[in-house]
């Protein structure tokens, strides 16, 4: 089977880039050979320090457009990708979220700038900022529907991809592995998820069935492990470590 | 454990899978030459586990799933099957993240301990991301197709010392997990 192999041939030749400017090659011709024109793979937040993950081959007059005006934030794709765990359509968003006017602006814009038909690949990785693979064609070119199963793998090992050279850039830059993850016991974890979620010791000490000193204690020696000095240093290291999940803390 | 299974694949995800007098989850693979790694609390109530199938004789891949591959199955002696990873539905996460997890090392460890160098399995696309994130090192088997409205596709996990070095790093173990205990094969 054709498609499969060229999958494979991709999934190599990703894991093989040495950089980003290879992968940005391989997933260009990965995305014509299914019938797309652009490409769009990073992360959705931008972080304080630390480069933010972008790769994409948008016309330019476009991509200057959409980095000048802001449009990340309210990109409906992205939105969309916070109730997406697979795959979906554009033409489907509106399915999924309803569209502000700024929304609709940004998806006309985008046909007028040459974009047509996209397929969004949401990343959801715990304790780590959202991210999505987009594939677009030209504008006025739809997509087969057999396409669409290729495109959701291609999109999960792409990024995967991305993020591993974008840590060994990471590590490269600080000159420094990346330090290992401090353990922290299951009891531990569960007084950090209530600490996030803003409840005192006394509360969490009630809702686990343990003393307020012991709750203390807990987050004190979990601190020690992390040497940091606040629980909120405490709760975002954790989560950057996927010692727990955005989840765990926000209910909705 | 199957009846942790049978409440999670069965009441849960809806798994169209056989139920033994209402409450046990148990399918013609869990046979003596299974291999459980199982975790429990302390009085010895199951918390979560995985199951290991040879892929010498008949497992799910090339039977059930066997349409999911578009080429050869891996099989020998050193590629096993792993399924059924079942955490306790009663565990809220991140406790059950964190079952999760060292489930995964302990399959790992498994692998280096007796030899296995590949695993083989079925995955639901939105959990590739995630598995991909952990360092395992992922090849599939086939494109993903629509099962239950579900895409799911054959995978390859390999395993190499490097696998377990990643995974330790991640989920934050410096030692092992795994306790060998030689089945007592019943009567």
């Amino acid at each position: 089977m054709g498609q499969f192999r060229d999958v494979q041939g991709f999934i190599r030749n990703a894991n093989e880039a040495q950089n980003l400017q290879e992968l940005s090659g391989v997933l260009d011709g990965m995305s014509r050979s299914l019938g797309f024109r652009y490409y769009a793979l990073g992360h959705h937040v931008r972080v304080v320090s630390g480069t933010l993950l972008q790769i994409a081959n948008y016309p330019h007059s476009w991509a200057e457009r959409f980095a000048e005006r802001g449009y990340l934030a309210d990109d409906p794709a992205v939105t969309a990708c916070q109730k997406a765990i697979v795959g979906f359509l554009w033409s489907d968003i509106h399915l999924l979220i309803p569209l502000n006017e700024r929304q609709k602006t940004i998806l006309s814009e985008s046909r007028a700038a040459g974009l047509g038909e996209g397929f969004t690949v949401p990343i959801h990785l715990p304790g780590e900022c959202s991210g999505s693979c987009n594939f677009v064609t030209t504008f006025g070119k739809t997509i087969g529907a057999s396409v669409l199963p290729i495109a959701q793998y291609v999109g999960c090992f792409a990024f995967e991809a991305a993020r591993r050279l974008a840590q060994i850039a990471g590590e490269q830059s600080s000159n420094c592995r990346a330090p290992t993850v401090p353990h922290l016991s299951s009891r531990q974890l569960d007084c950090i998820v209530l600490a996030a979620r803003g409840k005192s010791d006394t509360d969490a000490g009630q809702l686990l069935g343990i003393s307020n000193q012991t709750v203390h204690q807990h987050i004190e020696t979990a601190k020690r492990r992390y040497g940091v000095a606040t629980r909120t240093q405490l709760i975002v290291r954790a989560l950057f470590d996927s010692q727990l999940a955005f989840r765990d803390i926000i209910r909705r | 454990m199957h009846r942790d299974r049978k409440r999670l694949f069965v009441d849960r995800f809806k798994w169209d899978v056989k139920v033994i007098e209402g409450e046990f989850e148990l399918d013609e693979f869990d046979t003596d030459d299974a291999v459980y790694l199982i975790e429990t609390d302390p009085s010895g109530n199951h918390l979560a586990s995985v199951r290991l199938l040879a892929t010498s004789r008949p497992h799910l891949l090339s039977t059930v799933f066997h349409s999911l591959c578009d080429g050869p199955i891996p099989t020998g002696d050193d590629v096993m099957e792993l399924t059924r990873l079942c955490v306790s539905p009663e565990i809220a996460s991140p406790e059950a993240a964190r079952l999760c997890n060292l489930m995964w090392v302990a399959s790992v460890e498994f692998a280096l301990l007796f030899g296995v160098s590949q695993y083989t399995g079925v995955s639901q696309a939105q959990c590739l991301s995630s598995l991909l994130s952990a360092g395992w090192e992922i090849v599939p088997l086939s494109l993903p197709r629509e099962i239950h409205g579900q895409l799911t596709g054959a995978i390859v996990i390999k395993i190499t010392p490097e696998t377990l070095r990643r995974a330790r790093a991640r989920f934050g173990y410096r030692y092992p997990v795994l306790e060998v205990i030689p089945q007592t094969k019943a009567a």
